[in-house]
């Protein structure tokens, strides 16, 4: 794995918020051009999803949406109201301009595209 | 009466026991890949929630049989990265309350949802007095 993408969160996972956030489970890839970070967050809409790059570190927030349904009597509760939280430190190789996400089933994907003088060269003998 | 939980794996007797400590009625087994999820109970039904991110709709596995509920999903990755491959299997021990034949499932931002009807018969009826 990459070491140019690095976990910052902090140790308890804890935000100042009145949610608890935690870290989500999640894998890099290393692409010929870009690294590939898939984030598992499940429960959470499209629109409840908050990235941003500050200072060489890329946060991913999301809130995850109540699942309880009104009225019920809850029987088993193994997730809570939690939101997760992951901040991944880029290291220099990677272009935080050119960052692209998607989600879907519950994945978040993040394309961090390699810094251009980062892209391993193909060269073809003549 | 609800639901209750059970275990295939080596800690069953112990959270058998925890189980019992905290009244839960659902059976659960968390083999292969524990999946968290959630059990709730209305007037008329059970709703079960569990998460299970990055799977494809038609991945799901549910069956029913003998008063059991169990849910399944594989994935495969395309270029057989064994870290890419991922399974999730739960299963639930339904109460006779629960109609059977009645159950559905979807699937929302990578949870399953599973909704239980109760038979018409178990929903709790008022009686007015005339």
């Amino acid at each position: 794995m990459s070491t140019q993408i690095t976990c910052q969160n902090s140790a308890d996972n804890a935000s100042a918020d009145t949610n608890t956030y935690r870290r989500p489970a999640y894998r890099i890839e290393e692409l010929d051009d870009a690294y590939a970070v898939s984030v598992e967050i499940p429960g959470v809409a499209k629109d409840a999803v908050d990235i941003s790059t500050e200072q060489g570190t890329l946060s991913v927030k999301a809130n995850r949406k109540d699942l309880v349904p009104a009225g019920a009597k809850v029987i088993r509760r193994e997730s809570r109201d939690y939101g997760y939280q992951l901040n991944l430190k880029l290291g220099p190789q990677v272009d935080a301009q050119k960052i692209s996400a998607s989600l879907e089933n519950g994945v978040l994907t993040l394309r961090l595209e390699k810094a251009a003088e980062a892209q391993a060269r193909r060269i073809s003998v003549a | 009466m609800y639901i209750t939980p059970y275990y295939r794996n080596s800690f069953s007797p112990f959270i058998k026991q925890l189980d019992r400590i905290f009244e839960n009625a659902f059976e659960f087994d968390a083999q292969p890949a524990y999946a968290t999820a959630n059990v709730y109970e209305l007037d008329d039904r059970y709703v079960v929630s569990m998460d299970a991110p990055g799977f494809a709709k038609d991945a799901f596995d549910i069956e029913i049989e003998r008063g059991q509920v169990r849910v399944q999903a594989e994935s495969r990755s395309e270029d057989n990265d064994p870290g890419a491959a991922r399974s999730v299997s739960r299963a639930f021990r339904l109460p006779e309350t629960v109609d059977a034949s009645a159950v559905s499932a979807k699937y929302e931002d990578g949870v399953l949802s599973l909704d239980l009807p109760k038979q018409a018969k178990a929903t709790a009826q008022k009686i007015a007095i005339n």
